[in-house]
């Protein structure tokens, strides 16, 4: 028997079920919300807080595209979580994207085949994520000789925070979930 | 010079500094961290952060199951972990504010698996979790 038990969706109550409306847009299959949402219900902070800093970091539409979940895919695939490696995968298979392209991307982070900009904005927001003691003000004039502004370094590092709380979060949740 | 200017809190739009007020409200504090202000360039992110902190750390407006003392003995640690120099700064300075002495507070940190306290056994999960991530 798993650890958490999730709510069900008629257990909700309308706070909870306005957030996980707002969450069930998200998700690649939107019939049921996920059990990963409804066993956070059970703690509503937890579901606000991730729900509401989801909204504000990693927008949809994003002004880098699909960048935010192929960083995402492989910010979750750096840390092992399941649960959002699926969910990036799965949005960005229904934007197009084929399962060899991101098989392709997960075995050579570092050699992605995709325009300069768009390369140069995965890999700095992974770095971000995974590296964030050993950045120097150097990346950074290095990111903006290559075209991007401060607003766009600090979307980036939006992106960056945002995979990294979810990825503990839905990490821990996904153990919970378990069948023992 | 440094790559991100700090802006002054009249150069934010009314939304940058409505989240500011927000999180200085939450804080308990008067002034605010240089890093708040350059937030305040992209108000969305001053606004997750204010969702995070209300939500996830400091539930002001709400009773955490745990004290605000082991919830920055935690927050320090992960700090420590993941080498945030203003993390670590920020939480150490909250204990030191509730009373923990610096012996006290390096104790911690040369030895996050044998802590001194009562509710130790919640932080060291919350610790593990920390280093699988870095790991």
């Amino acid at each position: 028997m798993p650890f958490f038990e999730p709510l069900r969706e008629e257990q909700l109550s309308p706070e909870l079920r306005r957030l996980a409306e707002i969450a069930r847009k998200r998700q690649v299959n939107q019939d049921h919300l996920s059990p990963h949402l409804l066993a956070m219900a059970r703690h509503p902070r937890l579901l606000k807080g991730f729900v509401e800093v989801r909204e504000e970091l990693n927008p949809i539409p994003s002004r880098f595209g699909s960048g935010a979940f192929i960083a995402g895919m492989l910010i979750a695939h750096s840390v092992g979580c399941r649960a959002c490696f699926a969910l990036c995968r799965g949005t960005l298979a229904k934007v197009g994207f084929d399962e060899a392209t991101l098989d392709g991307y997960c075995a050579a982070p570092a050699n992605l085949p995709l325009d300069d900009r768009d390369r140069r904005m995965v890999e700095f927001t992974v770095r971000l994520a995974g590296e964030r003691g050993q950045l120097k003000p150097s990346d950074y004039r290095e990111m903006e000789g290559a075209g991007f502004s401060k607003d766009d370094v600090l979307e980036m590092i939006g992106i960056a925070a945002f995979w990294n709380l979810a990825t503990t979060i839905a990490a821990a949740v996904d153990t919970g979930l378990a069948e023992e | 010079m440094a790559f991100f200017e700090v802006p002054t809190e009249e150069d934010l739009s009314p939304e940058g500094r409505q989240w500011l007020d927000e999180l200085r409200r939450l804080r308990g504090v008067e002034t605010s961290w240089r890093g708040w202000l350059t937030y305040g360039r992209s108000p969305r992110i001053l606004k997750a952060r204010v969702a995070a902190e209300d939500n996830l750390y400091n539930q002001s407006s709400g009773k955490s199951a745990f004290s605000f003392a082991a919830r920055n003995i935690a927050f320090v640690l992960v700090a420590h972990a993941r080498r945030c120099d203003g993390c670590f700064g920020g939480s150490r300075a909250h204990l030191t504010k509730l009373g923990f002495d610096e012996p006290a507070l390096d104790g911690f940190c040369a030895n996050p698996n044998v802590l001194p306290l009562p509710e130790r056994a919640p932080l060291r999960q919350v610790c593990g979790a920390a280093g699988r991530m870095i790991a």
